[in-house]
């Protein structure tokens, strides 16, 4: 037991580590970012909505290990002078767009629940 | 907003335990997060720290706090709860954070065993907060056993003549990802419409009634014929487990479309990406089915927004230095 990790290790961001953090990649226009304390949850929705922006090159993710609580996503993006599209706003788009998604699925929710307990009574 | 999907939901049937539901023009991705966030990132209440003052029953100490994690504690107030790591009125565990249950159970007849269940788990800060007395033992899991009261609750220890219990048990908020006992579902799974399928009326029109039976005997029951119609219908099995049809079925089709006349492949219906998610959902009775469901939409909603405001906040400043 002495040397196990504490269970909410996997869970809590310790104090002073960044939730994501940058780390460039030979490739221009490409990064891998580290997100801490995440997993497949958030690694496989990212990179499947990343995937959907026609000017994404390159998504993927992976998990390194069971026992380091991060993912690493790598992101390549067509960009050019008059358009520049950085890596950091596909991602941006890619956490909004979830975002409206996800709210979008909740309203419909609460609009079912409402029909649901209308055809009981 | 360039790359939003518009996803749609239905709900097939509901009860307080059980839910299924249809989730629409979404991907894989979107399903498999919603059923991983539901088994372990929603929060509710469990038992997490027990003192034992007496203990003479055959389990030993680590045997019955395990037990007691597992028991279901109703947690549809579990949002006003502090998580006790992160408590701002305490340093230990305090109404806040935690509720404490005590349980003192003892046998004293030679004739019959007694069983310690649930019921027996009596909330001590009850009196103190109303938060606290919202935090209570599930003792039935099913809903036939409401209606039967031959039910007693979830059975934690059995003790024989002279042996005792006692102990106080507290009870805190955490998520699945911690530990297995703060999962507020049972079963969640999802499943798709299956990847190869018939076009039945199609395929009806083409066959004759010899085929027909030809292809059913050949369809390992995933299809049948209606006695009333004779038309070829999908079995009920196939239809709930959607699974794939089987390789010597569609094969069989080939050969018996192709003898009637007609075009196999206008008959075959490919599903390579599916964009309906059938879940069914099943809580342990520590939430209520819609409320599950909820919690979880809400979890990766907040992961998200958060993600967000991370990437602006660490990358706004230096996004130009960077590229």
């Amino acid at each position: 037991m002495a040397n196990a990790p504490d269970r909410f290790e996997a869970v809590v961001l310790p104090d002073g580590v960044a939730k994501l953090e940058y780390q460039k990649d030979k490739v221009p226009n490409s990064a891998i970012i580290k997100i801490e304390r995440e997993d497949h949850t958030i690694g496989n929705l990212l990179r499947m909505q990343l995937l959907r922006d026609p000017k994404v090159i390159f998504a993927a993710y992976r998990a390194p290990h069971p026992l380091q609580h991060h993912i690493l996503v790598r992101v390549q993006t067509k960009s050019s002078e008059m358009e520049p599209y950085t890596p950091i706003d596909a991602l941006a788009n890619a956490f909004n767009d979830l975002g409206t998604e996800m709210s979008l699925l909740s309203e419909r929710l609460e609009e079912e629940i409402q029909k649901q307990q209308f055809r009981m009574e | 907003m360039p790359n939003a999907r518009t996803p749609s939901i239905h709900i097939q049937r509901q009860t307080f335990h059980e839910m299924d539901f249809i989730i629409k023009d979404t991907d894989t991705s979107v399903a498999n997060a919603i059923r991983r966030v539901a088994i372990a990132e929603v929060p509710t209440m469990a038992i997490d720290l027990v003192h034992i003052q007496v203990n003479t029953s055959c389990l030993h100490d680590e045997f019955l706090a395990h037990r007691l994690g597992l028991v279901p504690l109703t947690s549809h107030r579990v949002d006003e709860f502090e998580y006790t790591r992160d408590c701002p009125y305490c340093s230990d565990h305090c109404l806040h954070c935690s509720v404490t249950f005590s349980l003192d159970v003892q046998c004293t007849t030679d004739e019959e065993t007694v069983t310690v269940t649930s019921q027996d788990l009596v909330n001590s800060d009850a009196t103190e907060s109303q938060l606290a007395a919202s935090v209570q033992p599930v003792h039935l899991s099913l809903e036939k056993d409401h209606m039967e009261s031959s039910s007693s609750g979830i059975v934690l220890a059995k003790l024989a003549k002279g042996q005792r219990i006692q102990l106080t048990a507290i009870a805190k908020k955490g998520i699945g990802k911690e530990h297995a006992k703060w999962s507020p579902v049972c079963t969640i799974s999802y499943k798709t419409d299956p990847t190869v399928q018939f076009d039945l009326t199609k395929l009806n029109a083409v066959l004759s009634e010899r085929a027909k039976r030809a292809l059913v005997a050949s369809s390992d029951e995933c299809l049948a014929i209606d006695p009333k119609t004779n038309q070829l219908v999908y079995e009920t099995a196939f239809i709930r487990g959607r699974i794939s049809l089987p390789l010597d079925c569609v094969k069989k089709m080939t050969i018996l479309v192709s003898e009637c006349a007609g075009d196999p492949c206008a008959v075959l219906v490919y599903n390579n990406d599916p964009n309906q998610f059938y879940f069914s959902l099943e809580t342990t009775g520590a939430l209520s089915s819609e409320d599950v469901l909820r919690h979880t939409l809400r979890v990766v909603q907040r992961k998200l927004n958060q993600l967000s405001a991370h990437l602006q906040s660490t990358f706004q400043e230096n996004l130009h230095a960077l590229f």
